[in-house]
């Protein structure tokens, strides 16, 4: 993970359960601690909702497997008016590679697709200016510019 | 938190009205009072989202869930007044081709 340092003014930084309402509680209390340092069209407010739920979603169901005594790190900061956010679960991680060309693939969804899940990465990768999962394959850092 | 409520238009067609947020913590029950709400409708479904303010893919896979129970009746579900950041969804998910859109009013 990136040093403090090089990551700029830190917005918000804990550990949240793998649970549907606690992570819906901490979002909210993200992007009000995220307006106290920036201003927030209506547009970015959303796009940010979006990104952060679908990062803790991701966490939960498949990093964690539901299961509640696993934690999810979160840490966001801002740095020349660009967001970042990192989230880090504790499951097995996954091969970076073979991510990465899961997710260059998701990248266009596939509009004919009637699944009724696997829709997070690509809408993640639209929001944001840039994604990148570490070695490990359990951290996820994204970058947004504002 | 989000209100849904169904209007009925007569001739079987009904409005579905979808306002508020659909998140992670209200997509469950929002998922079970729209099956609940399309059940055996015998027409295409109108979900007005002139006043959802927010979904996110676990509210999208629920929408396409919903469309494939319409779908196998020979029906369509009609999007009707989506904001532009709920339409941005659609489109980046490639939804918009899927589901009738009709523009917002304005």
């Amino acid at each position: 993970m990136e040093s403090i340092k090089s990551r700029g003014r830190e917005v918000y930084s804990g550990a949240i359960e793998s649970d549907a309402n606690k992570a819906c509680h901490e979002i909210g209390k993200i992007l009000k601690m995220l307006q106290m340092f920036s201003t927030l069209n209506k547009e970015q407010y959303f796009d940010i909702k979006v990104i952060l739920s679908e990062l803790l979603q991701n966490a939960i169901k498949h990093g964690n497997d539901c299961d509640n005594n696993k934690k999810i790190d979160v840490k966001v900061w801002l740095k020349d008016n660009v967001l970042g956010i990192s989230v880090k679960d504790q499951g097995y991680g996954f091969d970076a590679l073979n991510t990465m060309i899961l997710k260059s693939r998701e990248n266009e969804c596939d509009p004919m697709s009637m699944d009724e899940s696997g829709r997070g990465l690509c809408i993640i990768q639209n929001l944001c200016d840039c994604m990148k999962f570490d070695s490990s394959g359990n951290i996820i850092t994204v970058t947004k510019k504002l | 938190m989000y209100e849904l409520s169904v209007i009925n238009n007569g001739n079987g067609n009904y409005t579905i009205v979808v306002s508020g947020e659909i998140d992670i913590c209200s997509a469950p029950d929002f998922k079970e009072k729209l099956y609940s709400a399309i059940g055996d409708v015998p027409a295409d479904v109108v979900l007005d989202f002139t006043n959802l303010e927010y979904i996110d893919s676990m509210g999208l896979g629920i929408l396409v869930g919903a469309l494939k129970r319409i779908k196998g009746h020979g029906h369509d579900i009609v999007i009707k007044n989506a904001g532009s950041t709920v339409k941005k969804l659609f489109r980046i998910t490639g939804l918009d081709k899927v589901f009738v859109m009709e523009e917002s009013q304005s």
